[in-house]
């Protein structure tokens, strides 16, 4: 018995894959990084009109081009934050855009109040204290909004998201801010209504706000390149760590069973505020670098808004960081590039979408996927393969042996373990009938009515049956056979003459 | 012993999958009139996957389910219901929001008014405890009532085979002896009945004939009877 | 504003909001998803029914009626098409990926809208092939500028109320009113008493239990989008009557407030879409008149749902939910 397991494990060992799960994860996050440094460099070098461009003869960078960079940067940080909640915490967020329009509310009043205010002239400086009141006032507001959000379930919590971005969006277009640098560096508020006078508006309600510095400028861009790099390593480095810690891991347990998380012992709640804060936070730090290169108006941060950052994120993967990096370019880009179908783009982007959810969840398809895949993967996966083989080789030896193809034992697949299944039992259960140690073959086959001996049963690995296993197969037999001779039922096909001993 | 019963229900070597997992890997059976058959064995072993097939529920990758001479497999179970099949499903399923009246009234959804009020009546003699309870909520109901009202609702529909998928869960004993008792009542007015069981003293004591499944496949058949003395099933199933 | 007319409007708007939140409610009991698309049904809705009405000779006794029966089956095939492409075979999918979907299928409507809009063909095919004027100058489609088509159509100055010198409940609302009623007990009717109401309300419960009882799914389902998408029809008539200009994306608002209403009322029920509906065109239109700032209304609007699922976390007249465990 043992033998034949372990001859099992073996062979299937021999068969397994050459990286271990944690290598593979190891290998995905260093290429992520790899390959954001790298559209870094090459992207800054282009703009730079540095020696790499020069290498492959880029040329210069297009004016379009140009502009790609910083925007792309902030929409794949909120794209992976929003990961964060949905992929990894399983929560569908409907609100997303909130955060970001309070990152861009307060990265306007902080950056201005810091250059123009109190003088500061460095960009980084500014730009990195910025993004961090920004991240820490959507942190905030997003602790808050949790509250109330996260102890509902599934679609009321998406709503709540929607209703709460909306009130964000209400309240910040009541919003007036002015910078008054006359009398020493002040800032004044007003809210609902315009009451401010003077000074210069930073925030001015429902219109656009004031972008940050100087828009377009070349001596602006490189350096927001690298603060806009900087700031979507930051999020790779926080999303990684999270995910990866033992906090990430039991908000993985609360996404994918959330009452057998809290039977645990592990406070659900606390752990999807983690995930929550955590993208509010960066989400807000991308609306402060958004702030530089755009003027939005507070109702631009819309349901449409959260919903464009979704799609990114699903058609990513949910709780797929690189797919989401590609899947957001991707979207971001291709739109604009596409001019020549201009009219038609969203028509294609709405066709794209619904035919992509369609086909990658249509039951039929998957089938003929998991078919395909499981061809392909043969020796790995193919338990209904074995089967079709063994029953074949079954029917060949039916005659002779007078078994019934329908007793073939198959070996389960344990999935990602890797480690063979005991051919005689595929679940542990108290329950499995297990024969006595003695049982005397022709007692058993006396009440039975008959007697049946059958040649070895092999598994579908071509292992021999063990002794226990192969009897109560010959067991189950002996009785089918006596009910048949009863005359209880029909037997189709063959009359069973040769089984007796 | 009778040869001249008809069969009504013929499972042939059929294998059921969900998505990758295969669940039911060629399980065969059969069921004659006026007989109660039973599926006996423990949890995951199939059983009620098997009977999900048979009435459309789910679709069998291969293989045969004849009904009355009709190949039924792979039809919907919209299509089934109407033809005699009936199936009391795990966990009762009531309609929880509707009343008890309108649970039967949606039992009788394939039948004409008159019909489904003739059943109606009859359902409320059979278990006045349906009756007195007839405007209530279904979802206040006990453990019992509700199986119950599983079994009526399923009854109104008038079956030729009536499936019943673990009637005892969840109840206790003495309830367990009622339901049973019903059972024993509906095999004695006529209705051929096919009985899912985990409790298999009870389901043996009161079944013809028996399989027993374990992991998908049929292990062991025969009278219900030799099955309950034998020593395998004792040991396993019996608790000796 | 007198308190008096600001109610009205508030029961006016909130009725067309009840009437779209039957369509949102109605899908998710039965089908568990959420039909992001509804509201856009809304504007085809809209615009079919002008269309057909300037083809039709309006001084003509069923003119405008037929119009309208003509917006509403288009709507109905519309909703049943659209369940059986995009939604059908997601019935296992994860909700995440039936929404985004539902969201594709709205961005589809509206672009598919605004590229007919476009086109220069349009008002020559309307012309030539349904004897329809549609533009004065060949420029675009007059649909957007017409609403007043809608208030003439039944005469509804006819319909005023005066109450006294200062306060008249207009026509329009009163129809809008009497509409949603009129549709909430036919609905209720419809679905406690008659075969395929009571299956819809089986399926909605249990869809597995509703096979053994026989009951057509596939059929059930696609009813339910039909009844919901013909009454969007309906409550996108009566939305640009009030007027609200009609463009490829007018659907989407109401649409969301409707969807906020039918949580807020309680989502699967249709009682709840009534009130929910009413309950926050009130509210929207007594934050309007009574805030300094009109901006605010939204936030007033949606702090309500966040106040409501705080207290009664499945709406108002909400089900219970057991989860099982």
């Amino acid at each position: 018995m043992q033998n034949n397991a372990s001859a099992l494990q073996e062979s299937v060992r021999r068969r397994s894959r050459a990286f271990s799960p944690k290598a593979r994860h190891i290998l995905y996050k260093s290429f992520t990084f790899l390959l954001v440094t790298l559209a870094f460099v090459i992207f800054y070098d282009w703009l730079c009109e540095g020696p790499v461009s020069g290498l492959f003869a880029m040329g210069k960078i297009s004016r379009s081009v140009k502009g790609y960079f910083v925007p792309v940067c902030a929409w794949v940080v909120a794209a992976v934050s929003l990961n964060l909640v949905v992929g990894f915490s399983g929560e569908l967020s409907l609100g997303h855009a909130g955060f970001m329009s309070i990152g861009y509310s307060t990265g306007i009043v902080v950056y201005n109040l810091l250059t123009k205010g109190y003088g500061w002239e460095n960009i980084y400086l500014s730009m990195a204290v910025t993004m961090l009141a920004a991240g820490l006032m959507a942190g905030i507001i997003g602790f808050l909004v949790g509250i109330p959000v996260l102890r509902l379930r599934g679609d009321y919590l998406a709503i709540v998201t929607l209703a709460c971005a909306e009130i964000i969006k209400s309240l910040l277009q009541c919003l007036y801010v002015s910078l008054d640098t006359t009398d020493g560096v002040r800032l004044l508020f007003a809210f609902p209504k315009n009451t401010l006078t003077g000074g210069t508006a930073l925030l001015k309600g429902p219109t656009a706000s004031a972008p940050i510095g100087t828009k377009g400028t070349t001596t602006d861009l490189p350096a927001l390149y690298i603060i806009g790099f900087a700031l979507v390593i930051l999020t790779l480095f926080v999303v990684f760590n999270l995910t990866d810690s033992r906090t990430g891991r039991a908000i993985k347990s609360t996404r994918d069973n959330r009452i057998a998380a809290e039977s645990m012992g592990i406070p659900v709640t606390r752990h999807k505020m983690i995930a929550f804060v955590t993208a509010a936070v960066l989400a807000g730090m991308a609306g402060a670098l958004l702030a530089n290169k755009s003027t939005y108006q507070p109702a631009n941060f819309n349901l449409d808004m959260s919903i464009m950052v979704l799609v990114y994120v699903v058609l990513g993967g949910l709780g797929n960081v690189l797919g989401t990096i590609f899947s957001t370019t991707a979207l971001y880009i291709l739109p604009e590039e596409l001019r020549f179908m201009k009219d038609y783009r969203m028509l294609v982007y709405a066709l794209v979408l619904i035919f992509a959810m369609v086909l990658s969840n249509n039951p039929v398809i998957k089938g003929w996927v998991t078919s395909i895949v499981s061809l392909v993967k043969r020796r790995r996966k193919s338990i209904n393969l074995f089967a079709e083989e063994s029953r074949n080789a079954f029917a060949a030896g039916d005659d002779a042996q007078g078994a019934n193809a329908r007793e073939v034992l198959v070996i389960e697949d344990a999935g990602e373990n890797e480690t063979a299944v005991q051919p005689e039992a595929a679940e542990p259960d108290s329950n499995q009938a297990e024969l006595p140690e003695e049982v005397p073959a022709e007692a058993l086959a006396a009440q039975a009515g008959g007697r049946l001996t059958l040649e070895r049963l092999y598994t579908a690995d071509g292992t021999p049956l063990d002794d226990e296993t192969q009897r109560r197969i010959e067991l189950g037999l002996m009785l089918y056979e006596a009910y048949v001779d009863s005359g209880k039922g029909k037997k189709k096909g063959k009359k069973k003459g040769g089984g007796k001993a | 012993m009778s040869e001249n019963k008809r069969r009504i229900l013929s499972v042939e070597d059929i294998h059921v999958f969900y998505g990758a997992i295969h669940a039911i890997k060629g399980v065969s059976l059969e069921v004659f009139e006026d007989e109660i058959v039973t599926l006996i064995g423990a949890n995951g072993a199939g059983k009620s996957t098997t009977l999900n097939a048979i009435t459309g529920l789910l679709k069998p990758r291969s293989g045969k389910i004849i009904y009355e001479d009709k190949v039924i497999s792979g039809k919907k179970a919209s299509k089934i219901v109407p033809m005699g099949l009936s199936l009391c499903p795990e966990g009762r399923r009531i309609f929880q929001q509707l009343t008890v009246r309108e649970n039967l009234d949606m039992g009788g959804y394939t039948r004409s008014r008159a019909e489904i009020r003739t059943s109606m009546d009859e359902m409320f003699e059979r278990f006045p405890r349906l009756k007195e309870r007839e405007r209530q909520v279904a979802g206040t109901l006990s453990g019992g009532e509700q199986q119950m009202l599983a079994m009526a609702r399923a009854l109104m529909a008038r079956p030729k085979l009536l499936m019943l998928d673990e009637p005892s869960m969840g109840l206790a004993p003495i309830l367990v002896e009622q339901i049973f008792d019903i059972i024993r009542e509906l095999h004695g007015s006529g209705v051929t009945i096919l009985l899912v069981e985990q409790n298999a003293r009870m389901a043996l004591s009161v079944a013809d004939r028996a399989y027993v499944m374990e992991t998908g496949v049929i292990t062991m058949t025969g009278k219900a009877g030799a099955l309950l003395h034998n020593d395998a099933v004792q040991k396993a199933y019996l608790g000796n | 504003m007198d308190i008096m007319s600001v109610i009205i409007n508030g029961l006016s708007i909130g009725s067309i909001y009840a009437i779209i939140a039957l369509g949102y409610t109605m899908v998710y009991g039965i089908a568990k998803m959420l039909n992001f698309a509804h509201g856009d049904v809304i504007m085809v809705g809209a615009y079919t029914f002008f269309a057909a009405a300037h083809a039709r000779n309006l001084n003509g006794p069923g003119g405008p009626f037929a119009a309208v029966l003509i917006a509403i089956v288009l709507c109905a095939l519309l909703g049943m098409a659209i369940e059986f492409l995009a939604y059908r075979s997601l019935r296992q999918a994860p909700s995440l990926a039936v929404l985004i979907t539902a969201i594709g299928v709205s961005y589809l409507l509206q672009n598919v809208m605004q590229t007919v809009m476009s086109l220069d063909g349009v008002d020559r095919f309307f012309k030539n092939v349904l004897g329809v004027v549609i533009s004065e100058n060949n420029d675009k489609p007059i649909f957007g500028a017409d609403t007043k088509m809608i208030t003439d159509l039944v005469n509804m100055q006819a319909l005023d109320i005066h109450l006294s010198d200062t306060l008249t409940i207009p026509g329009l609302a009163i129809v809008t009113i009497a509409v949603n009623m009129l549709i909430v007990v036919l609905l209720s009717l419809f679905v406690n008493y008659t075969k395929m109401g009571k299956a819809m309300r089986s399926v909605s419960e249990d869809r597995s239990a509703a096979q053994l009882m026989g009951i057509n799914v596939n059929r059930t389902i696609t009813v339910t989008f039909a009844i919901g998408s013909g009454l969007a029809a309906i409550a996108g008539i009566l939305y640009c009557a009030f007027p609200h200009e009609l463009v490829p994306t007018t659907g989407s608002i109401p649409g969301i407030k409707a969807f906020i209403a039918a949580v807020i009322g309680g989502i699967g029920s249709i009682p709840g879409a009534l009130i929910g509906g009413l309950l926050l065109g009130l509210v929207e239109q007594l934050s309007r008149s009574f805030l300094p700032v009109t901006e605010l209304t939204d936030a007033v609007v949606y702090s309500v749902l966040i106040i409501v699922l705080l207290f009664r976390p499945t709406g108002l007249l909400g089900k219970k939910i057991h989860e099982k465990v």
